[in-house]
């Protein structure tokens, strides 16, 4: 009697070991219309509902932002199109926290990120849609209204001083969204979760079967490594997306503010960092400054990176996360 | 006191098949849901259009959108309605998570299986 029972009691501590309240699956979905990219969210959830429910977290609050920032289309209220239109209005406060951050960063990487650069990339933007390239002089004369001084902040009352002035994000925008989304999402209850929304990738908690895994995409194709990603963030800035061909010769969309043209220094920058929107801001400055600028960059904030260069040498940060 | 036993007994056995029988259903009913294999998957939009194993020579026709090419262990996008024809210049993929994405029209074909996310 005692043996059966022994086998009885074994079979019932493994049942319960075996988790019957039900193990999450992966779900995963993408959406087409934020940020002008592809966006993926992956989850484990315990039911569809769970998950269909965290997607709208996720989508409405990405949605939110990308209006809020989108300098090419107003919605119906005060945006980043509206102010570079210098109408008049309430900047939303998410707006007048990335523009600070802006300033903070402008500072901190000595003038190399700079979010008044936009009448500048807005003439290679229609560049191009165009396909054509820009006029030297017509650039000279647009850089001479990037100083980034003349916006003026008053409370939520932002003013360009300079008229012919126009802000642009795109160096920070995403990662700063991306960032507060994972943010709305674990506030949701998402445990187990990772979001990238085009380069920027943000992971929070654990898969069942471990940590998130990252991969960076050689620019010659395949994955050049993949690591560990826990609570954390990656972003990579490359010249092998968004880019386009004017007689054979193939232009990026990353424009260096000290030449006005798209860096040439690097195949990519990848960022490994705590935030997203540190990460973003970062990788986008990198990939214009050389190794020994960019370490020094690197080494006043707590963030790692992996740089690629032309003829596809990778370097590490020290701290740079292992392969897996 | 009980004499030392070298040869298990058939209650020893009987203990160890349950376990081991409890470990196997829980292996099996444990693994999570949805773990990527190894083929290409086609999506439009968010609707899984077509997989297909790479090692398979075929042609799709994704809905009159784009037509992607397997063949050699690789996937390609040959043709696509598209303005840009991003999708198009993209090299052929053959690596788990590596992907071709047509985003005028929300077209994303993908190696299954690798790193969680590709950047």
């Amino acid at each position: 009697m005692k043996k059966i029972l022994s086998v009885f009691t074994a079979f019932l501590i493994l049942l319960s070991l075996s988790g019957c309240e039900g193990i999450p699956k992966r779900y995963s979905k993408s959406w087409f219309d934020v940020f002008d990219t592809a966006a993926e969210f992956t989850a484990y959830c315990r039911s569809e509902e769970e998950f269909d429910c965290l997607c709208d977290v996720a989508h409405s609050e990405l949605k939110r932002l990308h209006e809020i920032f989108d300098i090419y289309n107003e919605y119906g209220f005060f945006n980043a199109r509206s102010l570079n239109l210098q109408k008049s209005g309430d900047c939303p406060p998410e707006l007048c926290e990335v523009i600070n951050l802006g300033i903070e960063w402008h500072k901190l990487s000595g003038g190399q990120l700079n979010i008044a650069l936009g009448s500048v990339l807005e003439l290679w933007h229609d560049c191009r849609e165009a396909g054509v390239l820009p006029d030297g002089e017509e650039l000279t004369k647009r850089s001479q209204h990037c100083d980034i001084s003349k916006i003026e902040i008053n409370g939520s009352a932002v003013t360009l001083a300079d008229p012919e002035m126009s802000l642009d994000y795109g160096a920070l925008a995403k990662g700063w969204a991306v960032e507060k989304t994972a943010e709305a999402l674990c506030e949701a209850g998402a445990e187990s979760f990772m979001l990238s929304v085009g380069g920027n990738v943000v992971a929070r908690g654990e898969k069942p079967s471990g940590e998130w895994t990252v991969g960076v995409e050689s620019p010659d194709g395949g994955i050049l490594t993949s690591f560990n990603v826990k609570d954390g963030a990656v972003v990579t800035s490359g010249d092998y997306q968004r880019c386009y061909e004017v007689d054979g010769v193939v232009y990026h969309h990353i424009i260096d503010p000290k030449t006005l043209w798209p860096a040439g220094l690097w195949r990519s920058v990848t960022v490994a960092d705590k935030s997203s929107a540190e990460a973003d801001a970062l990788s986008t400055t990198l990939f214009c400054l050389s190794y020994e600028d960019g370490k020094a960059l690197l080494e006043k904030t707590g963030a790692e990176a992996l740089w690629v260069s032309k003829d596809g040498e990778i370097t590490r940060s020290e701290g740079f996360p292992d392969e897996n | 006191m009980k004499t030392d036993r070298t040869v298990p007994n058939a209650w020893d056995i009987a203990v160890f098949a349950v376990i081991a029988l409890a470990a196997a259903i829980t292996l099996i009913f444990s693994r999570p849901g949805g773990e990527p294999g190894s083929s290409v998957e086609i999506r439009v939009g968010d609707e899984i259009f077509a997989t297909a194993e790479l090692s398979s020579d075929k042609t799709i026709d994704v809905d009159g959108l784009c037509v992607v090419e397997i063949s050699g262990g690789e996937a390609r996008v040959i043709s696509a309605k598209c303005k840009n024809q991003i999708c198009v210049r993209h090299r052929a993929i053959s690596r788990p998570g590596e992907v071709i994405i047509c985003l005028p029209q929300q077209v994303t074909v993908r190696v299954t299986g690798g790193p969680d996310a590709v950047i």
